[in-house]
């Protein structure tokens, strides 16, 4: 049976999914560039902010200063022109409010949630925090000093190990994927006070920004609430934002292990670069990814290795997407002893899928997944807001959604099966392995 | 779809007792065979929460079989009769839903949130795996093999080495002292008997409780439930945990070592339960010590860095970080204290400087802001709380069973009538040092 549009309503009780779209979405561009995007949502007296602006790891292109990007993004919190770290937080924990800055490889993401009544509080105070950091001197060794001990943590993690290790094999050193966002010791220390200024000088401007509000407000207050905190910022990015490279393809299997005495469990990656999610690819890679190693508990992965085997508590596959390529991977958790089964395993699904079609009862199960978890998706104003934020940054249209459960039902087994044989590999991959 | 016959009786009488009066949109009811039922209409989405609730958990464990109730849980989801081992999740995830199940020490807990049209399909499911899960030896062995494999995954990690050892040692009497994952040797011998026996002894309506919210009518939603598990049988009743953990007498002191570079350290103190009138003054102490805890049961909460703690010792450098931990329970468990030591610090420098703030706590009344902004807080983590049905029907559960639902619906109200010579009362009371037990992981590099 064919299914168009979202419309659950079935039952006098149920009401139809008013997904987001072009008609309940509201937009306004601010004369500096600014776009704002806001979702009148009264079911409960809270606002989530949600937003980014065009800077990253991609734009701190000098290698000893790795990490330089994040720990920008934490010291903006360390004080402002008009507020003190202790102001900040004081204000923000004082009505029981969040505001957090993060950098990712290509921009830094800001969140806020609190009261309704409480916006306008924390939107003057994101906007100082985002345009007037003053980066007090104490203040940004004491973020040092915390991220150090980060650092120093993630070196008796198994899975940050294994993580770290995949990625460097997986791409290149002139790639930043091969390289943690979170930098590294060295790294940390090198970084000056002068580095953290000119980068924020240099890449923090306005143009191109987006502001999600979502929440107990209208519209047209969300706008004047943002043009009242941002409206007047008027920075221009002084540098143009280097060229992303291309990551080449996995030519021969490579295999790193971590040694990490003390451990009872070894973390596994298994990988390579694959697609971003812009690519016209995606939703069937997506879909062919739920069956093998997500959908229900870890997909076909799940039965086979968790149910059947017992070999692990946790499994599954995963592309990461994003605006570059992203990498598929394979993760588990498995006994030392049983690292290598559990591979020999999860390749024979890996193969399995390439292979021989799934049957239409996984297709069908998983569009219905696909489509049906909408609403569950965007039951809170977190969920609503990241998928607006989604249809922004990957250029899909305001209307995507709306179209989005006829783009799945059009997936074919054929599909399903050219991406696996397209997209996955059995025979040349990294893999990185962190345990005992 | 029917429920198969084991376990279970003659349909009950149409007639559910008659439902309480409903508080804030909350109705409660009992079904004749000792079955609670907690229903909360919320309309803002076209989704529905449905949680069964065990009154079994870790606390209901002894020495050889600790772990039991958790393996248990797991055992759940291999299926009955009627549902094989994957189709349960395969017909929840197909029609857009997410289940989940959690073992507490107090209880064992399951949901499946969905949307409100396909929620028959969780009772029906629910209904039948309360008494008709299948227990193949081939299942138990393999699910042992998971479950090591789990506690394997946590060993991993130092905190979790610590805080085990934290707690064993914090109670010598009273089950609380064991691990919800049970010990590696009990999970090693544990056998199908076992698993099977405390099915039968505590899965059984009178020793369950539902709570549902979401996008329903409660008249139709009870009539449903009513159907499906008013046929079933009551159990034998429950013997109470009777095992009262004698008062501590002196500082307790545990020492792990380990992997890494990285310090920590970990204050646990013994607290009153959740029904304790010191409780929400326990509360509120934590609330400035170490910021507010999140209401949400998907984590939230505020940042910490305007804490008392936190300012004290984070900004100073001598943590890394530090947070606090106060839960509801039906016995008294522990407050604990936690931080990270920032490197090259001595740990017990560390220790003694949280002594300090400790020390001044007791001594010095908290301020009114303090506990006004405990308030804020705390309103505003009820407002989140309630953008999700799942956690509705989340906190309406464990409420009920460590005392009944009204706990969380008046909390704010109860958190409002905290005065500062309550705080300090209760840190006189409870943040001694012959009350604590203090535990230190200290990485061999």
């Amino acid at each position: 049976m064919a299914r168009s549009k979202i419309d659950i309503a079935q039952s006098k009780l149920i009401k139809p999914v008013s997904v987001p779209n072009s008609a309940n979405i509201a937009q306004f561009t601010l004369d500096n560039g600014i776009k704002v995007y806001a979702y009148e949502n009264f079911a409960s007296p809270a606002i989530t902010v949600n937003g980014y602006l065009i800077a990253g790891s991609l734009d701190a292109t000098d290698p000893a200063k790795r990490g330089l990007a994040g720990f920008v993004a934490d010291c903006l919190t360390r004080g402002t022109e008009r507020f003190s770290y202790e102001d900040i937080f004081e204000q923000t924990e004082s009505i029981g409010a969040n505001i957090s800055v993060s950098t990712g490889t290509f921009t830094t993401g800001f969140f806020i949630k609190s009261l309704a009544e409480d916006v306008p509080t924390m939107l003057d105070l994101l906007s100082d925090v985002l345009r007037r950091p003053t980066f007090p001197r104490a203040e940004v060794e004491k973020e040092r000093q915390e991220w150090l001990t980060g650092l120093q943590e993630r070196t008796n993690s198994t899975s940050t190990m294994a993580g770290l290790a995949f990625h460097e094999m997986c791409y290149p050193e002139s790639h930043p994927f091969h390289w943690s966002g979170e930098g590294y010791p060295e790294t940390a220390k090198a970084i000056t006070l002068k580095d953290v200024r000119q980068f924020h000088r240099d890449f923090y401007a306005p143009k191109d920004m987006v502001i999600v509000v979502v929440g107990a407000m209208k519209a047209e207050a969300a706008r004047d609430a943002v043009a009242a905190a941002f409206g007047d910022w008027a920075t221009v990015r002084r540098s143009p934002r280097p060229e992303m490279p291309f990551a080449p393809a996995i030519t021969e299997r490579a295999h790193r292990h971590i040694t990490m005495p003390g451990k009872s469990q070894t973390n596994i990656l298994l990988g390579f670069p694959s697609l971003p999610t812009s690519h016209p690819d995606w939703l069937a890679c997506a879909l062919m990814d739920s069956i093998l190693g997500q959908f229900g508990m870890y997909g076909r992965l799940g039965i086979s290795v968790r149910k059947e085997e017992g070999l692990v508590y946790y499994i599954g596959t995963r592309f990461d997407g994003g605006p570059a390529q992203g990498p598929w991977y394979l993760y588990a958790g498995t006994n030392p002893s049983t690292v290598n089964r559990v591979i020999e395993v999860a390749l024979q699904e890996v193969e399995r899928i390439q292979q021989r079609k799934v049957t239409p009862r996984e297709l069908d199960d998983n569009q219905h997944y696909f489509t049906g978890i909408m609403p569950l998706q965007m039951e809170t104003n977190e969920g609503i807001a990241g998928q607006i934020i989604n249809m922004i940054r990957y250029n899909r249209g305001l209307d995507y959604l709306l179209e989005y459960p006829d783009r799945v039902n059009a997936i074919t087994l054929a599909d399903i099966q050219r991406v696996a044989q397209h997209w996955l590999n059995v025979e040349t991959y990294v893999l990185a392995t962190a345990g005992p | 779809m029917a429920v198969t016959k084991t376990r279970q009786s003659k349909p009950a009488s149409k007639v559910v007792s008659k439902p309480a009066k409903a508080q804030k949109g909350i109705l409660k009811t009992r079904l004749p065979n000792g079955l609670t039922i907690i229903l909360k209409e919320m309309h803002a989405a076209p989704v529905t929460s449905f949680c069964v609730w065990y009154r079994v958990g870790s606390r209901n464990e002894r020495l050889g079989i600790t772990g039991v109730s958790h393996w248990l849980e797991h055992m759940m989801f291999k299926g009955t009769p009627t549902y094989g081992e994957a189709e349960m999740d395969r017909l929840v995830s197909r029609e857009g839903g997410v289940r989940n199940a959690f073992t507490w020490i107090d209880f064992t807990a399951y949901y499946e949130t969905m949307p409100s049209d396909k929620i028959d399909l969780a009772i029906e499911m629910e209904t039948d795996r309360m008494v008709n899960t299948v227990f193949s030896a081939k299942q138990v062995e393999s699910e042992r093999a998971v479950i090591i494999n789990e506690r394997q995954g946590s060993e991993n990690s130092p905190f979790f080495r610590l805080l085990e050892d934290l707690q064993a040692a914090a109670f010598r009497v009273h089950p609380y002292g064991h691990e919800v994952i049970g010990h590696m040797a009990d999970l090693q011998r544990i056998s199908r008997e076992d698993l099977v026996g405390h099915y039968r002894q505590f899965y059984a309506p009178n020793n369950a409780i539902i709570t549902v919210a979401g996008d329903f009518e409660s008249e139709a939603m009870l009539t449903k439930i009513n159907k499906l598990y008013g046929r079933l049988k009551p159990g034998k009743p429950v013997q109470a945990v009777k095992a009262p953990e004698p008062v501590q007498a002196g500082e307790r002191r545990v020492t792990v070592k380990g992997e890494g570079q990285t310090h920590y350290l970990a204050l646990a103190f013994h607290a009153p339960s959740g029904t304790h009138p010191d409780y929400m003054p326990l509360v509120a102490l934590d609330s400035v010590l170490c910021g507010a805890s999140g209401l949400s049961f998907f984590g939230g909460g505020t940042s910490n860095r305007s804490s008392r703690l936190s300012k004290a010792l984070v900004d100073t450098g001598l943590f890394a970080d530090i947070g606090g931990g106060v839960i509801p329970t039906i016995d008294p468990y522990l407050y604990s204290i936690a931080g990270t030591v920032m490197p090259g610090q001595d740990v017990a420098k560390c220790e003694a400087a949280l002594w300090r703030e400790l020390d001044k706590v007791r001594q010095m009344p908290v301020l009114a802001d303090d506990l006004a902004k405990a308030i804020k807080q705390t309103k505003a983590q009820i407002a989140f709380s309630t953008e999700t049905v799942t956690n509705q029907a989340f906190w309406l559960g464990f409420s009920e069973v460590v005392a009944d639902y009204t706990w969380f619906t008046t909390y704010l109200d109860r958190l409002s009538e905290v005065t500062v010579e309550d705080v300090q009362r209760v840190a006189n009371t409870y943040l001694t040092p012959d009350n604590v037990t203090v535990g230190q992981y200290l990485a061999q590099g």
